[in-house]
């Protein structure tokens, strides 16, 4: 414990003797990390999105008139791969949900006869936008179904949409980690460096390896975790007046909000920033020391 | 103490520092390692603390062949040898004090045996008034001093000194000498590479010396210049 403590105190001074490379290194992955929380608050966002859209995801299965085992057809449905939930519509339940449905204009009704015209069906929830061509196949070729409805190109269009925005969202992750990655390792390099002596002088006299990095890595967690830290509660103020406005807008969509939000941002962008001081600045000084301490 | 068997060190691309040097120091002895720039005597330094490998032959410290001491028990080895430079490569940017209790610092120990040794360490060479200040605030020897200091604060059972009194006046260098006669009194092997003629004729302790890296003369009190 007393150990971290000097450490600690070490990486205070390291920073406070070159403040000025530390602020710069600060302000420039606080854009990095605002511009990566804001990616992935929108990713998130249009993924939220999208489950919304996907729970609500019904393929219409209507059935060929004549005497079929509902019961067991419906177990047959519900073990096709990708479906989630199978309700059974009889004829009756449909014709008294179109009454629902009609409401006063009862005059349709009329037109249509004494007889009911609509069929049996199955209602089938799919798990996912991507599931639904494969279980519009299964279906649609059993004996017993006449018709397979549903949303078709608007599905596959949202599928793919969804997938172009994830492997955005990890592209743009990826940079990100890479090029904080980079800033943090030189700045940390040149605190290494400009502390090279010291470093030789603590390896003579038997400091351990441990305690040799740690005030570098202490420094590079400090300068990431902080710009880390600002970038969130930047992000937090932001994305809640922006989801505020945007529920007013579209109240059917649930946008997260408040400590939701805020515990979202901060866990992903935090962790991201500490992950990259830490592997950083690890690499800084252990790339360094593995030469400096290696006998000649 | 420390065994040298056949040690050669040759440095990329063929520059021979040391050839073929077979010696012995028991525990306790107080050595001078003398001869002209280039002979040899800080390569002799850094094999003895692990800073260089020899190109050839068996370096043994304290019983520690350092052949076999794998990178990362190097440190734990050296807290048992102390070293002082003739730059005296003092950390600027932290106090007397501080570079002394450092070395204690980074071995883990807790803060008020860090405070008790430090200040012990720093009574023995007189710098006790004066751990406040910063390197560059002290004179040339009381830079040695507080090198001595941090050299002995863990109580090592060996001490290389190279050209300890290189860059001090006559008396300043005296004061450093008895420092080590000291150190080596309390059971300290004292190893100390030296151009200063003066100060090895006027101990006469077993001076040792290289010629072109190879060794040349051993002699029990010996003097700077006797064959």
């Amino acid at each position: 414990m007393s150990s971290f403590r000097y450490c600690l105190r070490d990486a205070l001074l390291s920073i406070g003797r070159r403040f000025g490379l530390h602020l710069l290194t600060f302000l420039t992955l606080l854009t990095v990390f605002f511009l990566l929380g804001a990616v992935l608050v929108l990713v998130v966002a249009f993924q939220s999105l999208t489950l919304q859209v996907e729970e609500g995801l019904t393929v219409n299965v209507y059935l060929k008139e004549g005497a079929h085992d509902l019961a067991a057809l419906r177990e047959q449905v519900a073990s096709v791969p990708g479906v989630r939930e199978v309700e059974l519509v009889t004829r009756e339940e449909a014709y008294r949900e179109l009454q629902r449905a009609l409401g006063g204009r009862r005059g349709f009704l009329e037109v249509l006869g004494p007889r009911n015209p609509l069929p049996d069906a199955l209602r089938v929830r799919v798990s996912s936008v991507e599931e639904v061509e494969g279980v519009v196949r299964a279906l649609s070729g059993r004996p017993e179904v006449d018709e397979v409805v549903h949303a078709g190109a608007l599905v596959e269009r949202l599928a793919r949409v969804k997938r172009a925005v994830a492997l955005g969202g990890v592209a743009f992750a990826a940079v990100s980690f890479l090029a904080s990655v980079l800033l943090v390792f030189n700045a940390v390099k040149v605190s290494v460096y400009s502390r090279q002596e010291e470093i030789a002088v603590m390896l003579l006299v038997g400091a351990t390896y441990g305690y040799i990095k740690a005030p570098f890595l202490i420094e590079g967690i400090l300068v990431c975790g902080s710009s880390a830290l600002a970038a969130s509660s930047l992000l937090w103020v932001f994305f809640d007046r922006l989801f505020a406005r945007a529920s007013a807008l579209l109240p059917f969509v649930r946008f997260p909000h408040g400590l939701e939000l805020a515990g979202q941002i901060f866990l992903v962008v935090v962790g991201f920033g500490l992950l990259v001081g830490m592997i950083s600045s690890w690499a800084a000084v252990s790339g360094y020391l593995s030469f400096k301490a290696r006998p000649r | 103490m420390i065994e040298l068997l056949g040690v050669s060190k040759v440095y990329p691309p063929d520059i021979v520092a040391l050839r073929d040097v077979t010696l012995k120091v028991e525990g306790g002895e107080f050595v001078f390692v003398t001869g002209p720039t280039g002979s040899g005597k800080t390569t002799l330094l850094r094999l003895l603390i692990g800073d260089v490998v020899p190109t050839r032959g068996r370096v043994v410290v304290g019983g520690v062949n350092l052949a076999e001491v794998k990178r990362g028990d190097l440190p734990l080895f050296r807290r048992d040898v102390g070293v002082v430079f003739q730059d005296f490569k003092l950390l600027p940017h932290k106090t007397a004090y501080e570079n002394v209790a450092f070395v204690l610092e980074a071995f883990g120990l807790p803060p008020r045996e860090v405070r008790r040794r430090a200040m012990e360490a720093l009574e023995m060479v007189g710098l006790v008034h004066r751990r406040r200040l910063f390197p560059e605030q002290l004179s040339g020897g009381e830079q040695q001093r507080l090198a001595l200091a941090r050299a002995i604060v863990n109580m090592p059972s060996l001490l290389l000194a190279d050209e300890p009194t290189g860059n001090l006046d006559p008396h300043t260098a005296s004061d450093v000498v008895k420092l080590l006669l000291q150190i080596n009194a309390m059971g300290t092997t004292v190893v100390v590479a030296t151009h200063n003629r003066e100060l090895v004729n006027e101990l006469r302790k077993r001076v040792i010396s290289l010629r072109d890296g190879v060794l040349v003369r051993d002699v029990r009190g010996g003097t700077y210049d006797d064959e």
